[in-house]
């Protein structure tokens, strides 16, 4: 019977039924598509920021940057086991660690920059992410496009540095920069070769952008880490790459979440009208339940059960229609994914709780004012 | 047996008090068939909704075999109407969307009843000739087969208390008579039966008359003495 009257309630106002299911619907296929959005738009924006390097470089507070950036014979060395000591340290903002060791030298008359690196990672990295710095297997050689030339190689072939020899497992695309001209191997391959054992002279590394409401805030945050655990190194944020990141982050995720909120709002809006309205015109049907000996617990239980059951049609309708619209519309747009678009069951429990919450708290105010509505006055009309 | 002592409600209106109902005394015992007469907006539905323990008196006190209805839980007084109570409305107060089966069977439902009800709904269809309109909604039906439905949503379930506001308001001869000779069988049986009505005729069969003006009852009359009344009336 109760089952029957919810039913038979839903079919009488099936306009405003459906309105609600469709909103409620929307809001879900909303919100499961920017949770989907961003999880691989972002991330797919992090891996194309990501080939264009790095975001910041830290080196030792007296070294000069400019002799870094041209990778001459004033560089710093310092101890590789200073980005080990970085990576334990989860309060930086910094992750993604890549310790480099970097030399000129002359290949064929071209100039060509020996590059030793090793990734380091720090234990809250995700595994995905922890993906994008390959490291390089001893004996192997990745090629900047350039140095490719002067060595006159091709992917697959075996060149010779300083009497050793490497695979080139890779050639990487121009980027007109000096990057082109690196031979990128092993560090500790580096190190015994340029003779500088336990020794780099830079860090690269990822800012990462949660540890702070802006760009600014994070960098200042990552300042205040540094100077009180790495009291003699400093932090140089490329910022057009930072910046870049932190717009791409902005725009694929956060004002999603702003139209979000505009769609919650929408629809528990809806939800509170329909409900006053549905209860103001069913007063009399309240009255005749009260008069036959149903408690308010019971009259309250059939609206909260039909809303809970259109808002586990909707969230499970919600859920495929917006994964469907992120495999759709995402594949377009999303050209360097870590992994495919798929539908993320983890998130489906999520979603229904959060859907019926949303429900439950709209229908708050109907409820109560079911509660206070005084029956009697109709019926003593009747 | 059901007792009213002193019973008072009253509403403000402009800052005014008005007294629907104004220390009210009664007193109904099994088998009476109780008539409520009076002018319009005299106090008659308010009385009924305290009897039925729909609506708390300001004042005074209703009690049910020795019990004051008014002092248990909601959740007693739930019960008493899930399990005492019957309520009869003029405009039969039935559930649009249902069917007249499902109308009749609500009140054997909310009291969880264990019994037949498929059985006990069909016969007391059949004593009120609506057995074939089963299946119908109410809006499928006539006015009298209407009221009936809503007299059997009413009894249904042995109910002890009978209460009903202007059963007989919109009802030709035919249905007026059958309403009647239900709720005087029901009267018969031993439950208690309370009807409201303008309609002086239904003086002629009540046990016991009580005449109600602006929330005051101004004159009673028992057996005999109420068909008297009833042809003063008239």
């Amino acid at each position: 019977m109760f089952l029957k009257i919810i039913v038979n309630q839903a079919r009488q106002k099936w306009v405003v039924t459906v309105l609600l299911l469709l909103a409620m619907t929307a809001l879900v296929s909303l919100y499961v598509y920017i949770k989907n959005s961003a999880r691989f738009s972002n991330r797919s924006m992090q891996i194309i920021m990501k080939n264009m390097g790095h975001n910041v470089l830290i080196l030792p507070a007296n070294s000069d940057p400019g002799q870094t950036h041209l990778c001459g014979p004033g560089q710093t060395l310092f101890s590789d086991t200073v980005t080990r000591d970085m990576a334990q340290e989860l309060r930086l903002a910094s992750k993604y660690y890549l310790s480099m060791l970097q030399e000129r030298n002359e290949v064929n008359g071209k100039t060509v920059v020996l590059t030793g690196i090793e990734p380091v990672s720090r234990r809250d990295e995700t595994r995905e992410k922890r993906n994008l710095v390959v490291a390089i297997k001893p004996g192997r050689a990745r090629l900047g496009s350039a140095a490719a030339e002067a060595f006159n190689v091709r992917e697959g072939e075996t060149i010779t540095i300083m009497d050793r020899s490497f695979h080139v497992d890779q050639i990487l695309s121009s980027q007109g920069t000096i990057d082109d001209s690196r031979v990128y191997i092993p560090l500790a391959q580096s190190q015994q070769m340029l003779n500088k054992p336990g020794k780099i002279n830079a860090i690269l590394a990822f800012l990462c952008l949660s540890y702070g409401p802006s760009l600014e805030k994070t960098c200042a945050h990552q300042d205040k880490v540094m100077a009180r655990r790495f009291p003699g190194f400093r932090t140089i944020a490329k910022t057009n790459l930072a910046q870049g990141r932190y717009l791409a982050r902005m725009t694929t995720t956060r004002y999603l979440y702003y139209l979000l909120g505009i769609v919650l709002a929408v629809t528990v809006a809806l939800i509170v009208v329909a409900g006053v309205q549905e209860v103001s015109e069913r007063i009399r049907e309240v009255g005749i339940l009260l008069a036959m000996g149903a408690g308010y617990s019971y009259i309250v239980s059939l609206y909260i059960v039909k809303l809970l059951v259109l808002a586990l049609l909707a969230s499970t309708a919600g859920f495929f229609i917006g994964s469907g619209l992120s495999k759709l519309l995402l594949v377009d747009v999303l050209t360097s994914n870590t992994r495919p678009i798929s539908i993320l069951w983890n998130q489906m429990p999520s979603t229904v709780v959060l859907t019926c919450a949303v429900a439950i708290a709209a229908e708050v105010i109907p409820m109560i004012k079911l509660v206070r509505m005084d029956p009697n006055a109709i019926l003593v009309e009747e | 047996m059901l007792q009213l002592c002193n019973a008072t409600k009253e509403y403000r209106k402009n800052g005014q008090a008005i007294y629907a109902v104004d220390q009210l005394n009664l007193e109904l015992s099994s088998g009476d068939f109780a008539v409520v007469h009076g002018p319009s907006g005299s106090g008659k539905s308010t009385l009924l909704l305290i009897l039925g323990g729909m609506l708390p008196p300001d004042r005074g006190k209703v009690l049910y075999d020795s019990r004051n209805i008014y002092n248990g839980s909601s959740a007693w007084r739930n019960r008493y109407r899930r399990e005492v109570v019957g309520f009869v409305f003029q405009r039969f107060c039935l559930i649009p969307y249902l069917t007249l089966y499902d109308n009749i069977r609500i009140p054997l439902v909310l009291a969880n009843y264990k019994g037949p009800v498929e059985r006990v709904v069909r016969e007391l269809a059949r004593t009120l000739r609506i057995e074939d309109r089963l299946g119908h909604r109410p809006g499928e039906l006539s006015v009298g087969e209407q009221q009936r439905a809503a007299l059997a949503r009413a009894i249904v379930g042995d109910k002890k208390l009978i209460l009903a506001d202007e059963p007989t308001g919109n009802l030709d001869v035919e249905n007026i008579k059958i309403v009647t000779d239900c709720l005087i069988q029901l009267a018969d049986q031993g439950r208690i039966v309370v009807m409201v009505t303008h309609n002086p005729s239904m003086l002629d069969i009540a046990t016991r008359s009580f005449h109600i003006e602006e929330g005051n009852i101004t004159n009673t009359a028992v057996g005999n003495e109420a068909r008297e009344s009833a042809d003063a009336i008239r």
